[in-house]
């Protein structure tokens, strides 16, 4: 398809593909859902376009994107143009430059009731759209040394993750002000200095300079980290080198303020989802529809497309779990709404694990050849589901999959968390205990190596067993109360 | 003729693709090839690893001659096609 240079040149600043490798695809299309909002036509469009190009194959991403993959790059003005008419843009996929250049702002992971949740601080939703308006397409930020990935939350749960990102934030009360706390240099992925959780800032960030912070800090980064190597272009790197002082005080030089300093570690409850059916502010409800795993057919997009359209406003919304939410549906349409997405087969699970569980698509990008991590995954789900069944309420599990080190899938923050091996024949995994957000945030550590799925869910069934025998409210209770001796022992009770 | 398009000597021609992520290079790449005659050869400079492979990919797919791909320095590579 003929392009003019100057929408080549504008395209080129908004578009690109990302390379992959695996399940014969090379190229995936990751379609930025700006605050996780889109609506029913917007949804049936992208349904379109994946069916068109990508084999009706769709992926609600953990920062709210949608993911094709099969994308050929004969085809991908064609879809450009597509996404340009609809408003949304992609990722720029600068890792596939080996220096440390091209990196962008990504996706702005949010809270996606935010406006709706009755128990919320803030609606963060004006001060994410400022930011994406500033930043996508900003030639001025497509040139950062790394990738640069930010969260803004407003919800109590901090569901958006803010000390996994460059830059957090997070909403809190202050003196009667509703303001924002900020964490940096969070990451979970292994480059220099290694798997980070985000260090807090330590002041409080008022309404009318949160966008102003936001720039800032992106700023920071652009000028300041390392265009060394690629290993040590991320942000994370230069908060260690610099320490989280000297980060607040260009920030402050930056902004032209002083800012108030307030003590936290960060968000004190992190990382939950917005999960079940909930009452919004507006007396209506939302639904959240666990995808397990956040895939779905461009066939099953559609049609829950149309359900919100048909019970709700049409809303729907990417959440940082893989999930799909459908708004604004009044009371009365709700058991209408739960039975048609019953017979589409879509369960509404009674535990957070369906909703919390997350998994990374490393069949996809060939940095694993087996196992399929989110397959993984759901099948260790639906097994302590059948094991336990309702006594699994109120444990906070948290099971989640990845394929490589750079831990897409999150298995770094879960309190069960595996990693897959390269492997040829086998599917192998290291299995992790321990990781969370939050409150005495800290990374999952290794307990069993190289073991079969199998394997894996024999373990980790004696050790939720346990949980539920000893009588611990929460999962992360039980393991904390234990040794990793003890935790391994568990987990083998078998072979004793 | 594309701006990213320029004609070094007789039946030379140098494409720039500095800064382009995917698809870009193997776009303008192929766009470029529409616009030079037969025989003609065109270098296409890329810093876009994925690129390294898809560029002579899509060359050889369409019949023309792929000469060479070469590094000219880190993380830069210049890939020479013959256009057949």
């Amino acid at each position: 398809m003929e392009i003019s240079p100057e929408k080549l040149a504008e395209f080129n600043s908004k578009y690109s593909l990302g390379r992959e490798e695996g399940r014969g695809s090379k190229h995936f299309l990751r379609i930025k859902v700006t605050e996780g909002a889109l609506t029913s036509q917007e949804a049936l469009k992208i349904a379109e376009i994946a069916e068109k190009y990508g084999k009706g194959h769709l992926e609600v991403t953990n920062t709210q994107s949608i993911q094709l993959h099969w994308i050929e790059s004969k085809n991908s003005i064609e879809i450009f143009k597509k996404l340009d008419e609809l408003g949304f843009t992609t990722d720029k996929c600068g890792q596939a430059h080996p220096q440390p250049k091209y990196g962008d702002v990504r996706n702005i992971c949010t809270c996606p009731v935010t406006g709706y949740d009755e128990d919320e601080l803030i609606n963060v939703r004006p001060f994410v759209k400022e930011m994406n308006n500033f930043f996508i397409g900003n030639e001025d930020f497509l040139d950062l040394p790394g990738k640069f990935k930010i969260s803004v939350s407003g919800c109590r749960n901090d569901c958006a993750r803010a000390q996994m990102w460059d830059l957090g934030l997070f909403a809190l009360k202050n003196e009667g002000k509703i303001g924002f706390g900020a964490v940096v240099g969070g990451s979970l992925g292994p480059s220099l200095p290694g798997p980070q959780v985000a260090k807090p800032l330590n002041v409080f960030i008022p309404q009318d300079l949160v966008f102003e912070a936001t720039k800032s800090m992106a700023k920071i980064h652009k000028k300041n980290s390392s265009r060394e190597s690629k290993a040590k272009a991320r942000f994370k790197w230069l908060v260690d080198k610099w320490g989280v002082e000297r980060v607040r005080e260009r920030l402050e030089d930056k902004i032209g303020k002083k800012l108030e300093r307030l003590n936290y570690q960060g968000p004190k409850i992190s990382d939950k989802e917005h999960s079940g059916v909930r009452k919004q502010k507006d007396g209506n409800y939302y639904l959240n529809l666990p995808l397990f795993g956040g895939k779905l057919s461009a066939e099953e997009f559609r049609s829950i497309s149309h359900l919100a359209q048909k019970h709700g406003s049409g809303e729907l919304r990417t959440t940082p779990y893989q999930n799909l939410i459908i708004l604004d549906t009044p009371q009365e349409k709700i058991k209408t709404l739960r039975d048609d997405l019953k017979s589409l087969g879509f369960k509404i699970p009674t535990t957070n694990l369906r909703w919390e569980g997350i998994g990374c698509s490393a069949e996809f990008c060939g940095k694993a050849i087996k196992p399929y991590p989110k397959e993984a995954m759901r099948k260790v789900i639906r097994h302590l589901e059948e094991e336990f069944g309702e006594a699994l309420k109120g444990l906070e599990i948290k099971v989640r999959a990845t394929g490589c080190p750079n831990d897409c899938g999150l298995r770094n923050i879960s309190n069960i968390g595996f990693l897959g091996k390269r492997m040829e024949d086998e599917e192998l995994y290291d299995l992790y205990l321990g990781g969370r957000l939050g409150e005495g945030a800290k990374f999952s550590y290794p307990i069993y190596k190289g073991l079969e799925l199998q394997e894996i869910k024999h373990r980790i069934t004696y050790l939720v067993e346990e949980a539920i025998k000893e009588g611990f409210g929460t999962f992360d209770e039980f393991l904390d109360s234990h040794s990793e001796e003890e935790l391994k022992k568990i987990g083998i009770k078998d072979d004793e | 003729m594309m701006n990213e398009l320029k004609q070094k000597e007789e039946g030379l021609y140098h494409l720039e693709a500095i800064g382009y992520s995917c698809p870009y290079p193997e776009l303008l790449a192929r766009q470029a090839l529409e616009e030079i005659n037969e025989g003609e050869v065109l270098h296409i400079e890329t810093d876009n690893k994925p690129s390294v492979e898809e560029v002579p990919e899509m060359a050889t797919e369409k019949g023309h001659q792929v000469i060479e791909v070469e590094q000219i320095e880190k993380g830069r590579w210049l890939i020479k096609i013959k256009k057949k």
